[in-house]
């Protein structure tokens, strides 16, 4: 276990230097690249321009810089947003807060639902609820995420003005206490019902798949012959064993929780990282792309490597060589 | 008297002349077919997509309206006889602008698809193929392009690499590749070392012809599926690019494209949002239970 867990993050370092590598490489070979604004600018002259190049380090060998930029990177510098001028950790660290706040939510609420309607739907297979969950969970992941999220709008903030249409919470209003968190609450409300319609099938459906492999082994057998309870056979038995494949692809879809869902957080306002990493692609923004990119490489790689720890943890039978 | 049990009545073995009645060999394509038949939904589906494939192929011939004719007295109409699906900001009628926006968005589907599906396969290929160093360092290649969180990684190479119709193909190929290629990977270090493949070395086959008239034609399965899916999916990415306004550019518009300039008339004129947005989900949903009828159909152990 020890050796396994020592490999594996010893395997991740290339990786993800491999990944800073290939995305620095890939921005810096855009032409133009940040001082584009000025080359084509009659009014600025060459030496200037030299001196930017320099004062910015771009005069120096691509190998140079990102040397220089992986340096800083690794002390916690990650330099600043050519855009807004402000430090890109700190820019990455309020977003990150907004994304966690939303995502950590929806995944909440969609596991709430997923769960008894995976565990009900295996237990009642091919029973009209099982038909009705898996037609409704093939049009949750057909469906385009935006386009959802507009009827939504327009049903719920347009005609019936429940909702607000956009944003965290209402400005310029001091609320407090129990008010404070209705209008959260009331924010949340569009994207969280958004994301929950599109991602609860799929996790429903994979429960239901991983619990009906298991409810058909021996053991679940055995335990209705003994004359167990139903409910006894299939949460004790079967569902912890069903569980342990869910889990592991809760994990890996984690990182997903980080890197935002972009479209939820443009369609609604939301200012998180997905939103900020669109921004900045579409600005050219370099710092703040290395940033977001290189956060969400370790996230991935991470929540991968703990899902194979996990599933080896919750699986005796799995042995690590 | 009895009748004859059915034993009985058959022909014995060697004897009343003429050759011993050989059972009707079915080839795996119509087994394959006979199954996907049974899939009701998936029949459903691949109905209402063929409908989508012909509307897309014969557009010229059945749209109402000129797609791109500006009509300024008939701007936001809501839906009518005279329009079915309404008209846009600038009157143009969107039935029609619907059935040319599906050509973009099906074709770059099924390309994307299908150049994704040819370089997983190749990768995967090579690396169960060979396996040592060609699996290794191509299989480091695999997980560091899976590493990348997919929805960045697409907003970066589309935003970088501009917006033409080739380059969105390229751009969600190569984010979706990577699933086939472990596949495929997988399948070939199995199959090569089956009897079947050591007889044609043996008889001197080549590596080339070893893994693509041998070993391929075995792994097709899990790829048709994939294909399939993998054409719903990018379907799917390219509405949301275009949504971000990295799709295709105006006046040629995709589904995704059309949603994106009726996002901002959602109050006044939601007919704009709502038929584009359904021809994808339809779509979409048509080839999901069309590869799920496939998945089934070609998995041997699965009774229909």
């Amino acid at each position: 276990m020890g050796h396994y867990l020592l490999r594996r993050l010893v395997e991740g370092i290339p990786l993800l230097l491999g990944i800073t590598l290939v995305v620095y490489l890939v921005l810096v070979s855009i032409p133009g690249g940040p001082l584009a604004a000025y080359r084509n600018n009659p009014r600025v002259r060459a030496e200037d321009l030299a001196r930017l190049e320099k004062q910015l380090g771009l005069d120096r060998p691509v190998h140079v810089r990102y040397a220089l930029w992986l340096g800083r990177f690794v002390r916690g510098d990650w330099g600043y947003s050519y855009v807004t001028r402000q430090p890109v950790l700190s820019m990455i660290w309020e977003r990150f807060q907004n994304t966690v706040y939303l995502m950590g939510i929806s995944m909440l609420v969609t596991l709430l639902l997923a769960l008894p309607i995976g565990i009900y739907s295996a237990v009642r297979q091919y029973s009209l609820f099982d038909h009705a969950m898996t037609g409704l969970a093939f049009m949750g992941y057909s469906m385009p995420v935006f386009w959802l999220g507009l009827l939504l709008m327009l049903l719920f903030s347009v005609e019936l003005r429940w909702f607000p249409a956009g944003g965290m919470f209402t400005v310029g209003e001091e609320l407090s206490g129990w008010e404070a968190f209705l209008d959260r609450l009331r924010y949340l409300a569009l994207p969280v019902i958004t994301l929950t319609i599109v991602s609860t099938g799929f996790y429903a459906r994979y429960l239901r798949a991983s619990l009906l492999d298991v409810i058909h082994q021996d053991y679940v057998r055995t335990a209705w012959a003994k004359g167990l309870r139903g409910s006894r056979v299939i949460f004790r038995h079967a569902l912890r064993n069903a569980l342990i494949p869910f889990v592991t692809v809760v994990a890996i879809h984690l990182p997903q929780l980080f890197t935002g869902a972009v479209v939820v957080e443009t369609l609604f306002a939301w200012p998180g990282i997905g939103r900020l990493f669109w921004d900045s692609a579409l600005r050219f923004d370099y710092p703040v792309l290395m940033g977001v990119l290189a956060i969400g490489a370790l996230l991935v790689w991470f929540f991968n490597l703990l899902a194979d720890l996990l599933y080896g943890y919750l699986d005796p039978r799995i042995r690590y060589g | 008297m009895a009748e004859p049990s059915v034993l009985e009545k058959a022909p014995a073995f060697g004897e009343g002349g003429g050759t011993p009645v050989e059972p009707p060999v079915e080839s795996l394509w119509r087994l394959t077919w006979r199954r996907f038949l049974r899939h009701r939904v998936a029949l459903a589906g691949l109905a209402v997509l063929t409908l989508l494939l012909l509307s897309a192929l014969f557009a010229p011939w059945i749209v109402p309206y000129d797609p791109n004719a500006i009509d300024l007295k008939a701007r936001y109409q809501p839906p009518s006889w005279a329009h079915p699906m309404g008209t846009d900001d600038l009157g143009r009628d969107l039935l029609s602008r619907v059935i040319y926006g599906g050509r973009i968005s099906l074709s770059i589907g099924i390309l994307s698809a299908l150049v994704s599906v040819l370089f997983g396969t190749l990768i995967g290929a090579l690396a169960g193929f060979f396996g040592r160093m060609v699996d290794g360092v191509l299989m480091r290649f695999t997980d560091l392009m899976l590493t990348f969180p997919p929805l960045l990684l697409l907003i970066l190479l589309a935003s970088l690499f501009g917006t033409s119709f080739l380059t969105i193909v390229l751009v969600i190929s190569s984010v979706s590749w990577m699933n086939v290629a472990r596949l495929v990977r997988a399948s070939f270090l199995s199959l090569k070392e089956q009897d079947f493949v050591e007889a044609a070395r043996a008889l001197g086959a080549g590596p080339l012809r070893l893994m693509v008239r041998h070993i391929l034609p075995n792994a097709l399965s899990p790829i048709i599926v994939a294909a399939t899916l993998g054409a719903a999916a990018a379907i799917l990415t390219e509405s949301t690019l275009s949504f971000l306004g990295l799709g295709i550019q105006p006046p040629t518009s995709s589904w995704g494209t059309m949603l994106q300039t009726a996002q901002s008339q959602i109050s006044t004129a939601p007919w704009m949002s709502l038929f584009p947005g359904l021809m994808i989900f339809l779509t979409v949903l048509s080839i999901n239970f069309v590869g799920d009828g496939l998945r089934d159909a070609l998995d041997p152990r699965k009774v229909l």
